[in-house]
């Protein structure tokens, strides 16, 4: 796949909210505003690209039994980096409104599940252009959740006051609502992918790569990874 | 015969693991070093800009000689004192109390006299948007008129919140105010009892500290 194909990807074709369903919590917990979904997007970025990148230059020398407690170090320094330079740089009100949510970017399933799927058996570019797009697209949804929650919740964007709502649909700005609009936004994505099928005089069906059984994780104990490309 | 490969040695392994932990806790160590000063001077930072907002003006640095006091029922209060020209103008005093979402922290402050002035919340609670924000939040509300028009909020003025204001000119008595005393917003019990505890526990430790400093000039 081209240099290009890896990094959008992670937009829409293997979007990690919308089609992996990955790192729910993070995406529930930090898109009730669009300010916070678009700082936590933005360190997950930072995470994914750097991991990827890490773990891409050591992946021939990391011995498969191990691999998964090194990957995790190796996220887990990147976490420290990024929580340590927000607290430095960033706004004291957007590091604080990320809270616990930051440090636990490092267990964030998106990040390990592309240093295990990707990174460990792609070269450099590669791994830098699907982390780089994967955190980009995992942003995008973000901001989108966060532009959506925090408008109904409160009549606002990115804190601006819109003047056309002032309902104050509370639901919204806590998880239940994330849920439950997340919800809808996969059942419209499915839709939009069946009907694409429909016209093609196709039947949909997931991609078996995005099973949960197929996941290389899982068969940790059974196998040693895919060979390096 | 067992597998005794380079893969699969455990001291290998164990070896392995080891060099990565020592790289990774050398990376971390170096950026805590490189961060630990703009840490403090963002922290800092932070507190002199509340500060500024919510007390007279003065002149010297409230932050050098804070005073760590514990209030009547045990909770650690932070006391600043403004002076202008080494008159106390007022203080401030940072305290915080259990809310919905966890802990919930605010400055208050008073005039020379011990009456409650402002208070604020700090940045950073989880309060439950749209309901606990509505106790604890006093952020300016840009419309999408004023960016369009180009109008920006004036900083120096504290955007009104009727719940937190409602504690201004209070003095502690013997019990804490209640419902009546002051402003609870309905659905966010949690919220305003949490910003009540806070203000009372800041309020008579300030009403404590004013006591014994007015004892110790009188045995002068």
């Amino acid at each position: 796949m081209s240099l290009f194909k890896e990094f959008t990807k992670g937009f829409w074709k293997e979007n990690p909210v919308l089609v992996l369903v990955l790192g729910m919590c993070p995406t529930l917990a930090t898109s009730s505003d669009a300010v916070k979904g678009l700082a936590m997007g933005l360190a997950t970025t930072f995470v994914l690209l750097g991991s990827n990148l890490v773990i891409s230059v050591i992946r021939k020398l990391v011995p498969g039994k191990i691999r998964i407690p090194c990957y995790i170090v190796v996220i887990a320094t990147f976490v420290t980096v990024v929580k340590l330079l927000m607290q430095a740089y960033a706004p004291q009100a957007v590091y604080q409104a990320l809270g616990i949510f930051l440090p636990l970017i490092g267990v964030n399933c998106t990040v390990l599940g592309r240093a295990e799927a990707f990174a460990s058996t792609n070269g450099l570019l590669a791994s830098a252009a699907d982390g780089l797009g994967m955190g980009l697209g995992f942003t995008f949804v973000l901001v989108c959740l966060g532009c959506v929650r925090e408008f109904l919740s409160a009549g606002t964007l990115f804190g601006v006051s819109m003047q056309c709502w002032d309902n104050g649909f509370a639901l919204m700005g806590q998880a239940p609502g994330g849920f439950i609009l997340l919800g809808l936004i996969l059942a419209g994505m499915n839709l939009l992918n069946m009907h694409k099928a429909k016209k093609a005089g196709l039947k949909y069906e997931p991609p078996a790569e995005f099973d949960c059984r197929h996941c290389s994780i899982c068969k940790l104990s059974t196998e040693e990874p895919a060979k390096t490309k | 015969m067992k597998d005794m490969t380079k893969a699969s040695n455990p001291f290998y392994l164990a070896f392995f693991l080891l060099v990565v932990c020592g790289v990774s806790t050398l990376v971390m160590a170096y950026t805590a070093v490189k961060t630990e000063e703009p840490i403090r001077i963002s922290q800092a930072k932070e507190t002199a800009d509340s500060l500024k907002m919510i007390l007279p003006p003065f002149d010297n640095d409230p932050s050098a000689d804070a005073i760590d006091l514990t209030s009547p029922d045990g909770e650690p209060v932070k006391l600043y004192t403004a002076k202008n020209g080494g008159i106390v103008v007022g203080y401030a005093a940072e305290a915080s109390a259990s809310g919905f979402g966890g802990k919930v922290a605010g400055l208050v402050s008073f005039k020379a006299d011990g009456t409650v002035d402002t208070v604020i919340v700090k940045s950073g609670h989880a309060e439950t948007p749209g309901i606990g924000t509505k106790v604890t939040d006093r952020t300016a509300r840009r419309t999408i008129t004023d960016v369009v028009k180009g109008r920006k909020p004036d900083p120096s003025k504290l955007p009104a919140n009727e719940a937190l204001d409602s504690y201004s000119g209070k003095k502690p008595g013997a019990d804490k105010w209640t419902k009546d005393e002051v402003h609870f917003v309905s659905g966010a019990t949690f919220s305003s009892t949490a910003v009540r505890d806070l203000v009372w526990y800041a309020s008579t430790a300030v009403r404590d500290y004013l006591a014994s400093q007015a004892e110790s000039k009188e045995a002068n």
